[in-house]
């Protein structure tokens, strides 16, 4: 896969939504973890959890700097471009996420990981926010729920921020990650009511709507230490979400195969680890019930993701123009 | 035209089958791994006194029926209805369990408390006494040494919020206080003042040695557990010494995860078990 893609007309159309792929991995490692450990078992998994998504993010990381040195042109057209440019903080959201998996095995790794990924952040969420607000060419039919990118990685932050000991950082990010999540969402609502539907190849970004308010609870159930009221709200409506885009499952299904169906998997990991949390903090078997069956619904999806994007990259399906 | 419809028809049900049995799965894996072992713990923003115990506690048939008919569909089973009895009374002798244990803390703490407010009452008499009897010019230096010398160790150590124990004098760290890192041992820059205080206590008070002991909680394998246990105490131990404590007065010993305070499992009890207890023994 990765020497076929390194041919150079296809390296330049190298996508930076390929990031989305780690960030779906990652949660599906941190997602076995948390499982692991309420349900008191040791399936020895996590080390290849962590290791397959560590080796992806380094060879992604890699093919994309090679397009940087080698493409700095296309590189640039994507960091123009309205809905592509939302991918670039997956960089450093896979960054984050990669800090959460080692904070069990390895702190100063994920100590490390998380430095580098906070830092990272904040620069994007400055640069994207910045052309958000001095651009000339957004319309509302750009307007998709990728957008939403930049907000969950810093809602993303005290998850890891707390335990490693940076407590006010954050609290920085998360509040930063709340204001934009109530501002894109409303956006993203008025869009959808009102104009154009989102175009096919973007229609599983839709899920990404979960991840705010599921990492939300998890990154404030860390901050507060305890489930009260605000941490229930935030856990329900990522529930809500989850519910309400399971009942459009026909719509799904029948879409073609796009990297953006990575989209899926995240979201899906946050919502999983927060019913989890929720189990610790209430003991109401339930939520280990959608937990658990939340993690073996995304293991199914991410097996079904790995095959279709190795096919598509086979048959030189994602490394192309417009993609 | 209607076979074209029927072959889609019958891919598109390929995935949402595969989906329906990959959540299937953990319905399975949920249920194989038995049912739930945590107990209802209150959420932690409820005082435990406003609990209501006695309710919430006793089984009553009646109440349990008809509670249980209201919340389980009509035709449920006997079976069935039994089981979410049996559920709920282990709930409550979990929840039971966890307060008889925090009321015995309680009650430790007060015990230690009074007996060194008895044991200071005691000294006093004996030296009011003393002074009453008319010996009091020859036995004045002799109390005021007694007071220098017994009353302020027990005063540190109430100070310290040291519990007596079989053992010694215990004072326990939690993790959080202690700022490691999870599953690491190195304390961070900012020493506790916890810690602090008993380098205070140890170097005020050269008669008294210290036993540290790391303990950890059940996740993971044991034998890293000990590993870990044992370097965080090494870690409070090395923190002592650089605050001028002679390391040869500090003995250090890994427990693992083989000593819990609370075997509850929830993640609060969890992390009450992660902490490092440091024994302050008279020699």
């Amino acid at each position: 896969m990765e020497t076929s893609t390194k041919t150079p007309g296809r390296l330049e159309h190298f996508p930076i939504s390929f990031f989305a792929m780690v960030m779906g991995l990652s949660g599906l490692t941190i997602g076995w973890e948390k499982a692991q450990a309420v349900l008191a078992l040791d399936l020895g998994i996590t080390p290849w959890l962590i290791g397959v998504t560590s080796t992806l993010f380094i060879v992604l990381m890699l093919l994309y700097m090679a397009k940087l040195a080698m493409y700095r042109q296309a590189v640039i057209q994507e960091l123009r471009h309205p809905v592509k440019l939302n991918f670039f903080p997956t960089i450093s959201i896979s960054l984050l996420l990669l800090s959460i998996a080692f904070l069990p095995v390895m702190s100063d790794v994920s100590r490390a990981l998380w430095m580098a990924g906070t830092a990272l952040h904040l620069v994007f969420t400055l640069y994207v926010v910045n052309v958000w607000i001095h651009h000339e060419h957004f319309q509302v039919h750009h307007m998709n729920p990728a957008w939403f990118i930049p907000a969950v990685g810093n809602v993303l932050v005290p998850v890891a921020g707390v335990p490693l000991g940076y407590q006010d950082i954050s609290w920085f990010f998360f509040s930063t990650g709340m204001l934009f999540w109530l501002i894109l969402m409303t956006i993203i609502f008025y869009r959808v009511l009102f104009h154009h539907p989102i175009e096919e190849r973007l229609m599983p970004t839709l899920f990404i709507l979960i991840a705010p308010p599921a990492v939300g609870f998890i990154a404030y159930s860390r901050l507060i230490g305890e489930l009260d009221a605000f941490a229930r709200v935030l856990y329900f409506i990522g529930l809500f979400l989850t519910l309400l885009l399971f009942t459009q499952a026909n719509r799904f299904l029948k879409l073609g195969f796009f990297l953006s169906w990575w989209a899926y998997s995240f979201p899906l990991a946050a919502i999983g680890i927060a019913s989890l949390l929720m189990f610790e903090r209430t003991g109401q078997d339930i939520y280990r019930y959608l937990g658990l069956g939340l993690l073996t619904l995304l293991t199914g999806i991410v097996t079904l993701l790995l095959a279709r994007t190795a096919i598509a990259v086979r048959r030189n399906g994602i490394c192309v123009s417009g993609h | 035209m209607s076979d074209v419809t029927s072959t889609v028809k019958s891919k598109s049900i390929y995935p949402f089958v595969f989906l329906v049995l990959s959540f299937s799965a953990g319905l399975l894996l949920a249920y194989s791994r038995g049912p739930q072992t945590l107990p209802a713990e209150p959420p932690p923003t409820q005082p435990l006194v406003t609990e209501p115990l006695v309710t919430e506690t006793r089984v009553n048939p009646d109440v349990g029926a008809s509670e249980s008919a209201i919340a389980t569909p009509v035709g449920m089973d006997a079976r069935a209805e039994t089981d979410a009895l049996d559920t709920r009374l282990s709930d409550a002798e979990a929840k039971i369990q966890h307060l008889e244990r925090e009321l015995v803390a309680v009650a430790e703490q007060q015990t230690a408390v009074a007996l060194v407010v008895e044991a200071q009452q005691d000294r006093l008499a004996e030296m009011l006494a003393d002074t009453d009897t008319g010996v009091a010019a020859a036995s004045d230096s002799a109390a005021a040494d007694a007071i220098s010398s017994a009353s302020p160790l027990q005063d540190d150590l109430v100070r310290l919020g040291a519990r007596p124990t079989e053992r010694g004098y215990l004072v326990t760290l939690t993790e959080s206080e202690l700022r490691f890192p999870v599953g690491g041992s190195a304390l961070s820059s900012k020493r506790p003042e916890s810690l602090g205080a008993i380098a205070e206590v140890l170097a005020r008070h050269e008669q008294l040695s210290a036993r540290v002991e790391g303990h950890t909680d059940r996740s993971g394998s044991a034998a890293k557990n000990l590993a870990l246990s044992r370097e965080r105490a090494q870690s409070v131990k090395d923190a002592l010494a650089a605050m001028g404590i002679d390391a040869e007065r500090i003995e250090i010993f890994g427990i693992g995860e083989a000593q819990p305070i609370d075997e509850s499992g929830t993640a609060e009890a969890r992390q009450r078990n992660r902490r490092v207890e440091v024994y302050l023994i008279e020699n």
